[in-house]
């Protein structure tokens, strides 16, 4: 490999590497079985805990708030339910979901926080 | 002087006239009013005292709401839910979730799907079957028939087997004549408990009065119980003193016995739970919750998490403040409530937070889809989901046991309390105008005074509104506090008294009031405008058609004899 392709392929990779750490990493599993999905949410299967290398950085968000990381080279997400995670910050803000005509005094509009509804991603 | 047998027979009479009257217009209930009437003082009497509702936080302490609603399933799209409604297996895996990963499981769950056939072959209903049948460990006690005999020794038996009792929702027997083979399967592993879609009064125990074999074709074993009464009466279960509710502990000795083949008495629980609930809606919102919503979203919870106390609430009302509430002016939740994809995102929640919302929880899952049918219209928040209302329900139960709020309506003739106390009120207000007659009359004789001195008749009159209207607001805080009833109609009440005061005092107030300040040149001004104003507004003596003139010819030359209609059309014209 010539010094110039090392250089391209280091500038290539640190940005990611960087971007990678700054989501957090996944620290423990707390099941002995992972359930994983593709990218667009569909079931892979499980996979051991043990056979997760711990701590597996983070390297991206799925649908609905799963956790992508690399494992045995293919990029598999988790449920955070299954795992512990560290340097994963909340980075949502709550918003009004739509109220329901109710004619009453008080207008129900958000009984079910907790939704996806209440946590939007702030604009990049 | 000696008091006048006949000026006290005479209030008493027309007490009760306007109390008959009163209670005539009640039962004739023309176009609802009395009814929508009845429903607007619970609901304001709930709103001005939400606050105040629930001051240990029992029940908050042991309920949380799992919800789903329309964005939830959105969000769930990325962990395989594709479809609606989910795959049995998908739902098994949310019950499991639910189960497991809060560290120990729930005490109860309450799951408010109704669940009416068993899907495609690869859907996973017999996955979620036998999920149920472990949860419950039916192995034990689904062949013991002392078991099976009602809903809630069931549920003893299912604690008494060291399973957690899961209740799964149904339509009521009483309105569908059905029972699918999935839910006669569900009940042989589980409790099956009426939804009650469209309840305004919660009913706790359900007796269909089906002949034993119509129970039979459509599942009922005895009766049924609400969704709150099967979590309460696993909550009591699990306790020693069983809710000091008698009929609960006879039920976990009744399911030991059913345990071991043995068959018992039935339990009489209707002594205890004989009513309908009148729910009683809280408005400060659970710790938990607010700190947990922080921990996910970042940011606190859009509702108002402060709760004021009455006297804030009542200017509120009064105010018009609080109009259609939203944002921070919006009331949060009562109960712990998580969507069920924050929990399986995982995000800002660490384990302590699972085990804070499952653990040992009385846990009801349930959705809150905007378009369903299954909302309810509480007087504190607005409308809130049908799982909202068991929650708050189950509340009711934990806070105040068997004691909870009956709803009035369902007990006994409300509209005969409520005339009573109207009675009551007139019969005071017209022996107050007939003192203020006889002091009148004293200060003619001793002083000579033709009119009564302020400092005579403003307590008087103070003393008679006041006291009606507070002997009303005092009727209705004894009725709700101690006899645990729905409070009465205090606004109708109220109005009905304070009208008839009006009524009977609008010759003698003006004139009383007017007498003592007549002597201000501004006061005279004013009552001679006064006077102008009544002469142009009134009407009684007018006639459409213009008299003839004076001067016109008689019809006869002879006087005849006047015709007694003629006679009085002239002296009300005089």
């Amino acid at each position: 490999m010539s010094k110039a392709s090392l250089i391209l392929s280091a500038l290539l990779l640190i940005p990611g590497l960087a971007h990678a750490a700054g989501l957090g990493s996944v620290t423990r599993a707390l099941r002995p079985q992972l359930r994983i999905f593709d990218d667009k949410g569909q079931p892979l299967g499980v996979l051991a805990a043990a056979s997760l290398k711990l701590p597996a950085p983070i390297v991206a968000f799925g649908v609905g708030g799963s956790i992508a990381v690399s494992q045995g080279g293919r990029t598999v997400f988790l449920r955070g339910l299954d795992v512990e995670t560290a340097g994963v910050k909340a980075a949502c803000a709550p918003v009004q979901s739509a109220a329901r005509a109710s004619g009453s005094a008080y207008a129900a509009s958000n009984m079910g926080l907790g939704g996806a509804a209440d946590c939007q991603r702030p604009a990049r | 002087m000696p008091i006048s047998p006949a000026g006290v027979l005479k209030a008493v009479f027309i007490s009760l006239v306007l109390a008959l009257s009163a209670y005539g217009v009640a039962k004739l209930n023309l176009f609802g009013l009395e009814s929508a009437s009845d429903r607007v003082a619970d609901a304001v009497y709930q709103r001005i005292t939400a606050a105040d509702y629930g001051a240990a936080r029992a029940g908050q302490r042991a309920i949380s709401v799992i919800a789903l609603d329309d964005t939830s399933l959105e969000a769930m799209k990325g962990y395989g839910w594709t479809r609606f409604p989910p795959t049995y297996d998908q739902q098994w895996t949310m019950l499991d979730d639910l189960m497991n990963v809060g560290g120990a499981p729930p005490s109860a769950m309450f799951v408010d799907f109704v669940y009416m056939g068993q899907g495609a072959p690869g859907d996973g209903f017999d996955t979620f079957l036998s999920g149920v049948a472990a949860a419950t460990r039916a192995a034990i006690w689904s062949a013991k028939p002392g078991c099976l005999s009602d809903p809630l020794v069931k549920i003893a038996c299912i604690v008494g087997a060291g399973g957690t009792p899961m209740i799964f929702a149904k339509p009521s027997p009483g309105d569908l004549g059905v029972f699918p083979d999935v839910e006669r399967r569900l009940d042989g592993v589980a409790v099956l408990a009426p939804a009650l879609v469209g309840q305004t009064a919660y009913p706790l125990i359900t007796d269909y009065g089906f002949d034993p074999a119509k129970a039979t074709r459509l599942g009922v074993r005895a009766f049924d119980i609400s969704p709150a009464m099967a979590m309460y009466a696993a909550y009591c279960l699990r306790r020693r003193d069983a809710c000091g509710v008698a009929s609960i502990l006879d039920l976990r000795n009744r399911a030991a016995r059913a345990l071991q083949g043995l068959t018992s008495p039935p339990v009489d629980v209707n002594a205890d739970f004989d009513a309908p609930m009148d729910v009683v809606w809280g408005s400060r919102p659970d710790r938990d919750y607010l700190a947990i919503t922080r921990a996910v979203s970042g940011a606190n919870a859009p509702c108002r998490a402060a709760g004021s106390g009455w006297r804030a609430r009542l200017a509120e009302q009064m105010m018009g403040l609080r109009a259609p509430g939203a944002g921070a002016r919006q009331e949060c939740p009562y109960t712990l409530t998580l969507g069920y994809d924050r929990i399986v995102a995982g995000r800002g929640l660490e384990q302590k937070d699972l085990a804070r919302v499952l653990a040992g929880r009385l846990v009801m899952v349930g959705g809150e889809f905007h378009a369903s049918s299954d909302w309810v219209e509480s007087p504190v928040h607005g409308q809130v989901p049908g799982i909202q209302y068991h929650a708050m329900a189950l509340d009711n139960l934990i806070e105040y046991g068997d004691d909870y709020r009956r709803n009035a309506q369902a007990m006994f003739d409300s509209d005969l309390l409520k005339c009573l106390l109207v009675a009551a009120l007139a019969f005071c207000g017209i022996l107050a105008v007939m003192v203020r007659n006889s002091l009148l009359d004293h200060a003619v004789a001793t002083r000579g005074e033709t009119r009564l001195h302020p400092k005579v008749y403003a307590p008087l009159y103070l003393a008679l509104f006041t006291a009606s209207f507070g002997i009303v607001l005092f009727a209705t805080w004894l009725g709700v506090t101690y006899a645990h009833r729905s409070p009465i109609n205090w606004i109708g009440i109220s109005a009905c008294a304070l009208g008839f005061l009006f009524y009977a005092t609008r010759q003698i107030l003006p004139a009383d009031i007017g007498g003592s300040i007549e002597h201000i040149a501004f006061v005279r001004h004013f009552l001679a405008a006064g006077r102008l104003w009544r002469k142009a507004m009134k009407f009684e003596e007018d006639r459409l058609l213009r008299k003839p003139p004076a001067s016109s010819k008689p019809l006869s030359s002879t006087p005849s004899p006047v015709h007694p209609d003629q006679e009085s059309a002239s002296h009300v014209q005089s």
